[in-house]
C-alpha cells in the first residue's frame, strides 16, 4: 500500500462565518474553500439520532451555517437540507463495512460495531475512490484503540478484522502468472501470489459463525494454551496458535491452517526469495526438520498455484493486512 | 443515422445496468439485451468473481462503462492511478464511451463516496470541463457528463442546472448522459418546470439517457432506482426523445432487484416512445 499523503486537517464541528467570508466559488481556489467547508458539514460526526429520525436538533452553530451554505426548499429549510447528506454519508459508510466485517458485528452487536464504525471513520476517513478499501485500516484502528474490545479479548477482534479483511483482499486481488517448470531452479526467485495473505493469529476465528458467536465457544475449540481467551493485552505466543493462509481458487477464497515450520517457509517469499535460501533459513531455524516436509508442502503448494515469479506491485488496491 | 455527432451509437437501443443478482440468469439464459452498462469501479480489481463475469459478458454483449470515481467537479485535481485502470478497462472491454457524473465528491484527498451537487458557477464550470478534457485526452474515448439528482442548491450559485451543464458541456466538447430521472427529482425537489431544463440543453451533444425509479418521501424525492420508472418520468423521457431523436436509453435498477426478465421488460417499455418517434420522423 503506498503511503497514505498527508491530509489538511479538517474541523471536526464546522463553525458559521460572517457571510461576507464564505467561499463563492468564483475561483479554483474558492471552489477548494467551499468544498472543504461543505465536506465538513457532511461528514461531521452523527447525531444520536443519526439514522433513525429524519430531523435532528439542528444546533445553532449548524443550522446558520446551514442556512448560509443552502438555499431553503418549499418543505424544507437548509439544515434539513444538508442533513440529508450528512445522515447519507454515514448510511452508505456503515453499510459497507456492515458488509465486510459480519463477524465483528456479530460478536459486538450491531449498536456497538456501529460506535466502533464511527470511530474509526472518524479518525481513518476514506481516502480511495474504491468502497472496497474503506476496511483497509480497520485491523490498525484497533491496535490503536485496545480498550474498544472490553470486555472481549483485544486480540480476539484484531485476529477477526484481519481475518475478515484478509478475505477482501483475496478475492480482489490479481493472479500472477505461475512459474515454468522447465525454467525453475533452486535459485530462481519467487514470490508469493498477491492472492495470498497469511495471518499469524491468536485466536481460531476461522471457525467463526454465527452459531460459535461467545469468545468462550471460540477458545473452547482453541489450540491448547488456550483454554481460556487471554486477557485483554495480553500477548502469549503459543506454537500451536493458527498460522493461517488465505488464498483464492477461481471465485472462491479459502483458508488453511499450516504447521509454524511451513508457515515459516512460505513466508519467506514475501519479499521474494529463491527455493534455495528459503530452505537454508527454514533449516537452520527448524534443524530437525524432516527434508520430506520440504518436498512434500512445495508440491502441494505448485499444485495450488501459491508461488510465482512475478513481484507483487506496489498498486494501493490491494491493501495487506498481515 | 446517428441522432447527433455525440452520438454515433443511436441503434445501440435499450441497455440495461449489469447487476449482481443477475449474473447466474445472464450466464446461463444468455438473454437478447441491445447492451449492458457496467458500472467501472466495481470491475477494477484484476481478480475475484467481476473479472471472470466481464470475459464472459463480453463474449456475448456489447458493453458500456458508467464511472463514479471520477469526481470532474471536485476543486483537486484527477486522481491518475484511477484513470490508468480505468483506461485499461476501456481497452479491455471496447466501451465506445465512458461516462461519469457532473458533481464533486471529494476534498483534501477524502472521498464522501456520495454524487454532490456543484456550486453553479463560471469558474467551477470552466475548472470540470477543465477535468473532462484531460480525462477524455488520457481515455483516448468520448467521455459524457451526466446529470445528478440532489437534495440541496447552494447559496453560492450563479447560475442554472441546465445553464451550467451546457457550459461544462460545450467548454470540455463532451457529450452529456442525460438522466431523465434526475432532471424529474431536481424539477421537484428544487421547483421548476423539467421541460425548460430539456429545451435548454444542447440536445446535439446528448449521447445516451438513463431513466430509472425514485421514492416520494413527504418533503421530497429520493433517487433510489429500487422500483419500476414512475409515469411522469416516462412521459418526460417521451418530451426528451420528442427533442433529441433516437438515443440510447438505459435501465437503472440498483438496489430491490428483481428478477432480471422484470428489469428487462421494464426497460423495453422505452420503445414505445422510440417507435412513435420512428412512425413520426421515418
Ligand atoms: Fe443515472
Amino acid at each position: 500500500m503506498k503511503p497514505e499523503k498527508p491530509i489538511a486537517s479538517l474541523p471536526s464541528s464546522p463553525r458559521p462565518t460572517p457571510k461576507a467570508s464564505l467561499p463563492k466559488a468564483d475561483s479554483v481556489e474558492g471552489l477548494r474553500a467551499l468544498q472543504h467547508l461543505l465536506y465538513s458539514c457532511i461528514t461531521r460526526p452523527p447525531g444520536p439520532e443519526d439514522g433513525r429520525q429524519t430531523k435532528g436538533d439542528p444546533g445553532e452553530g449548524m443550522a446558520s451555517l446551514a442556512a448560509q451554505l443552502i438555499r431553503p426548499s418549499a418543505t424544507l429549510n437548509p439544515f434539513d437540507r444538508l442533513e440529508i447528506y450528512h445522515r447519507q454519508y454515514w448510511l452508505r459508510l456503515r453499510e459497507a463495512l456492515f458488509q465486510d466485517f459480519p463477524g465483528l458485528e456479530t460478536l459486538l452487536g450491531s449498536e456497538r460495531f456501529r460506535r466502533l464504525l464511527e470511530a474509526y471513520l472518524l479518525r481513518y476517513p476514506p481516502t480511495s475512490p474504491m468502497l472496497r478499501e474503506l476496511g483497509s485500516r480497520l485491523p490498525r484502528f484497533l491496535r490503536e484503540e485496545p480498550d474498544r474490545a472490553a470486555p472481549y479479548p483485544r486480540r480476539l477482534l484484531l485476529d477477526l478484522a484481519r481475518f475478515e479483511w484478509a478475505k477482501i483482499v483475496a478475492f480482489y486481488a490479481p493472479e500472477h502468472p505461475l512459474p515454468r517448470e522447465e525454467r525453475t531452479t533452486p535459485q530462481t526467485c519467487l514470490f508469493l501470489q498477491p492472492h495470498l495473505v497469511l495471518l499469524d493469529l491468536h485466536y481460531p476465528v476461522e471457525r467463526w459463525t454465527p452459531e460459535t458467536r461467545l469468545p468462550s465457544a471460540l477458545a473452547e475449540g482453541a489450540p491448547a494454551g488456550h483454554t481460556h481467551p487471554p486477557k485483554s493485552g495480553e500477548s502469549r505466543v503459543s506454537p500451536a496458535r493458527p498460522r493461517i493462509v488465505l488464498h483464492r481458487q477461481g471465485q472462491t477464497v479459502y483458508h488453511k491452517i499450516l504447521p509454524r515450520e511451513a508457515f515459516f517457509l512460505l513466508r519467506s517469499f514475501s519479499k521474494g526469495s529463491s527455493l534455495l535460501q528459503a530452505c537454508n533459513q527454514t533449516a537452520e531455524k527448524f534443524p530437525d526438520l524432516p527434508p520430506g516436509h520440504y518436498q512434500e508442502w512445495f508440491r502441494e503448494w505448485a499444485s495450488l498455484g501459491w508461488l510465482t515469479t512475478q513481484p507483487r506491485s506496489r498498486s494501493r488496491s490491494a491493501g495487506r493486512s498481515s | 443515422m446517428p441522432s447527433n455527432p455525440f452520438n454515433a451509437f443511436s441503434e445501440y437501443g435499450i441497455g440495461v445496468g449489469l447487476r449482481v443478482p443477475h449474473y447466474d440468469e445472464i450466464l446461463r439464459k444468455k438473454p437478447v439485451v441491445d447492451w449492458f452498462e457496467l458500472l467501472a469501479e466495481n470491475f477494477l480489481a484484476e481478480g475475484g468473481r467481476q473479472r471472470e463475469v466481464l470475459d464472459q459478458v463480453l463474449e456475448q454483449y456489447r458493453v458500456v462503462l458508467h464511472s463514479v470515481g471520477l469526481y470532474f467537479g471536485s476543486a483537486e485535481p484527477l486522481d491518475r492511478c484511477h484513470l490508468r485502470k480505468l483506461k485499461a478497462l476501456v481497452r479491455r472491454t471496447g466501451s465506445p464511451w465512458l461516462s461519469d457524473h457532473l458533481c464533486w465528491g471529494s476534498a483534501d484527498g477524502r472521498f464522501s463516496h456520495d454524487l454532490l451537487p456543484m456550486p453553479f458557477t463560471m469558474a467551477a464550470a470552466r475548472h470540470t470541463a477543465a477535468k473532462i478534457r484531460q480525462a477524455a485526452d488520457f481515455l483516448e474515448v468520448p467521455v459524457s457528463v451526466e446529470n445528478i439528482s440532489s437534495y440541496a442548491e447552494w447559496t453560492a450559485s450563479t447560475m442554472t442546472e441546465w445553464e451550467f451543464l451546457s457550459e461544462v458541456a460545450e467548454q470540455a466538447d463532451c457529450g452529456i448522459l442525460l438522466d431523465v430521472n434526475n432532471i424529474y427529482i431536481v424539477s421537484e425537489n428544487h421547483g421548476f418546470d423539467p421541460r425548460a431544463y430539456l429545451n435548454q440543453i444542447p440536445h446535439d451533444r446528448v449521447s445516451q439517457i438513463h431513466i430509472g425509479g425514485h421514492s416520494r418521501l413527504a418533503t421530497h424525492i429520493l433517487d433510489t432506482h429500487d422500483q419500476p420508472v414512475a409515469g411522469p418520468v416516462w412521459q418526460l423521457y417521451g418530451y426528451a426523445v420528442g427533442k433529441l431523436g433516437a438515443t440510447p436509453t438505459l435501465l437503472e435498477w440498483d438496489d430491490r432487484i428483481p428478477p432480471f426478465e422484470e428489469v428487462h421488460r421494464e426497460a423495453r417499455k422505452a420503445n414505445r416512445f422510440l417507435a412513435q418517434l420512428a412512425s413520426t420522423h421515418p
